[in-house]
């Protein structure tokens, strides 16, 4: 007990800013959650609060739940039922959910830069818009981007013991309980341990900690959507493609109400060049887009600079490339300049340079990441692998939403904050450099 | 001073700004706003803020005020009004139909495709297995807004030209003796009507 009380003294005296931030958040937060948001009138939070209510009442006929497990319904109705209150119940889980991804945010970017950068990106976490909105709306969204945010801290973890890939599974499972995205971080994570952490896994054993207890947290979910609906996953794309597809035709819509209920692959195979058209459109403009914002709409975005969105892709390339430590010298800018034509030649020949230009930024960069591999520190690769596959699996949908994207987003401000921290100095200290040499030369 | 605490400073002020006219936004708005969200400062800094839930919490009342109001069906976009009433929802997004159907063929869902009918049957409250299931309801509830969707953002159905846009001006005299306007409010991106709905008529 004494030592519990000093570890948490002393954790508490090595992390005040971000315990200060964390509670600063919290109560701005909770004053305008239950002083100025006094009327329920999220659907989403009614609709899952509704159909818990019937899950728990065993009414499970006539539910329509076409996008989420089970999890979300029932912590809204068990815990709306205990307050007596789903709206006050709802409030309390968005908002304790939100504290919990700010406090997080710090220690993942601890995990992967120093205190000063993991500061920073925690305060951009704290007044970023979709953040505060998250914390104060009734929604499915805030407890699985806890949960992933937790699994992040372990996932990201230097040195990992068996207890952290143990728990990367547990929170990963949780939050696959909540909504199914979940379950591309784990499939990132995999990948990653496969490719970067090889040595430890020759006998597949963390891989499959992670596995089997991501598993025993989903198992009783899984067998009950089996039990219960037939299936493993209570997950409708083609409902989702039909209201949400940018590129779509009359005959089109008509057949895909016909196959409603059927998996991804039906809807593929009903037309698979105007399915890829849009799963291009999604992966290389919209979603992105809900990144750095390059249409109309400036409001939902997930920028740290929300006012000029597509400002906010500058820090992160800087940050990107301060970490592969890139020297600009001919080779380095001959593979830029040759990747970049040589994209601009793929679109020009196969796409829609309006719709895929983002490649023109990517694969530059994939480039260089990948020349510079070993520079970069692994716990950051994983952030990027979950980046590449979150996007790769999501995108054959448009999110609609811009908080949707929030389980990968922390790489984006940590980026910034890196370039801000370390590289804004840097850059400075060599131009000063530059500049002494230059006066020294002409008093010469 | 040093440039990256400058330049660190101006984001987050900009981020925090912005987040507090977001929130603003979010449950205040301005009698007089017009497209720009921006506009809601100014209302703000003159003190003349209307809670956006204020008209939401008028409606449930009007409707409290009916005894019958637990039995009775809602048409509406939002959940809200039949989660406080304890009364039926027929959830609908007022863009079904064809845009040629009148105003009595959309509220008897007459010509909704199957996936209309399916999506407006699991949000209704009750949920609904049976989407061939006859309900008129009681009363309907209109919220509309008169700022365009984001074309980049997905594909939609643009509704402008749809007649169930007669629905936001309740004293147009070709709004259909069915309907009786028992509450408007407008403001400047949109509105609210609310119709008692009797079909015998």
């Amino acid at each position: 007990m004494q030592d519990l009380k000093i570890s948490i003294r002393q954790f508490r005296n090595e992390n005040k800013l971000p315990i200060l931030v964390t509670t600063i958040f919290f109560f701005t937060f909770f004053y305008i959650s239950f002083f100025h948001h006094l009327t329920f009138t999220e659907n989403d939070g009614i609709f899952y609060y509704l159909i818990g209510e019937q899950i728990l009442s065993g009414d499970i006929e006539n539910i329509g739940i076409v996008g989420a497990p089970i999890g979300g319904p029932i912590l809204y109705a068990a815990f709306g039922d205990l307050l007596d209150d789903p709206f006050i119940a709802g409030k309390i889980i968005s908002l304790l959910a939100c504290t919990g991804i700010v406090f997080t945010s710090f220690f993942i970017t601890k995990n992967l830069f120093g205190s000063k950068v993991a500061l920073l990106t925690q305060i951009f976490f704290a007044v970023n818009p979709k953040i505060a909105h998250l914390s104060i709306m009734v929604l499915n969204e805030a407890a699985p981007l806890f949960f992933i945010f937790a699994s992040l801290y372990y996932a990201t973890k230097k040195q990992k013991t068996i207890y952290d890939f143990l728990l990367v599974g547990v929170f990963l499972g949780i939050a696959f309980c909540f909504r199914y995205q979940a379950a591309f971080i784990l499939i990132a994570f995999l990948i990653y341990l496969v490719i970067f952490e090889r040595k430890r896994i020759i006998e597949l054993r963390n891989l499959c900690l992670t596995v089997i207890s991501f598993l025993a947290i989903s198992g009783p979910l899984l067998i009950y959507n089996y039990a219960t609906f037939g299936k493993f996953l209570t997950l409708y794309p083609n409902i989702y493609f039909l209201d949400l597809f940018k590129f779509q035709t009359e005959i089109w819509r008509q057949n895909m109400e016909n196959i409603l209920h059927e998996n991804v692959l039906s809807a593929f195979y009903l037309d698979s060049s105007l399915f890829l058209k849009n799963y291009f459109y999604n992966l290389l403009f919209h979603n992105p887009d809900h990144l750095f914002k390059f249409s109309i709409d400036v409001y939902d975005t997930l920028s740290i600079i929300p006012l000029f969105p597509i400002l906010g892709i500058l820090p992160v390339i800087g940050g990107f490339l301060y970490i592969t430590k890139i020297n600009f010298n001919k080779k380095q800018a001959s593979i830029l300049l040759s990747t970049f034509f040589f994209t601009f030649l793929i679109i020009g020949i196969f796409g829609n340079i309006e719709y895929h230009f983002m490649l023109l930024v990517i694969v530059p960069l994939v480039t260089i990441g990948i020349i510079n591999i070993n520079r970069i520190p692994n716990n950051v690769k994983f952030l990027i692998i979950a980046c590449v596959v979150f996007l790769t699996l999501i995108s054959t949908l448009p999110v609609y939403r811009a908080f949707h994207l929030f389980p990968i987003w922390l790489i984006f401000p940590a980026l910034s904050s890196l370039f801000f921290i370390e590289s804004i100095p840097a850059i400075q200290s060599k131009i000063k450099q530059l500049i002494n040499s230059g006066v020294n030369r002409n008093e010469n | 001073m040093r440039i990256n605490i400058i330049i660190i400073s101006l984001f987050l002020l900009v981020s925090v700004g912005f987040t507090f006219m977001l929130t603003l936004s979010t449950f205040y708005q301005s009698e007089d706003t017009n497209v720009s969200k921006f506009d809601i400062l100014e209302s703000f800094l003159s003190g003349e803020l209307k809670n956006s839930e204020e008209d939401v919490r008028k409606i449930i009342e009007i409707l409290k005020q009916d005894e019958n109001i637990g039995d009775k069906f809602i048409m509406a976009s939002s959940k809200t009004y039949s989660y406080y009433t304890d009364s039926k929802l027929i959830y609908a997004q007022f863009t079904e139909g064809p845009e040629s159907g009148t105003i009595k063929d959309f509220i008897t869902k007459k010509d909704w495709s199957y996936y209309e009918r399916y999506f407006s049957a699991i949000n209704s409250i009750p949920a609904q297995e049976n989407l061939d299931i006859k309900q008129n309801p009681d009363y309907l509830i209109y919220t509309y807004t008169t700022i365009t969707n984001d074309p980049n953002t997905t594909w939609y159905k643009n509704d402008n030209e749809s007649t169930i846009r007669l629905l936001s001006t309740p004293d147009d005299p070709d709004i259909p003796e069915f309907l009786n306007p028992i509450f408007f409010s407008s403001f400047g991106t949109g509105g609210i009507v609310v119709y008692e709905v009797n079909l015998e008529k």
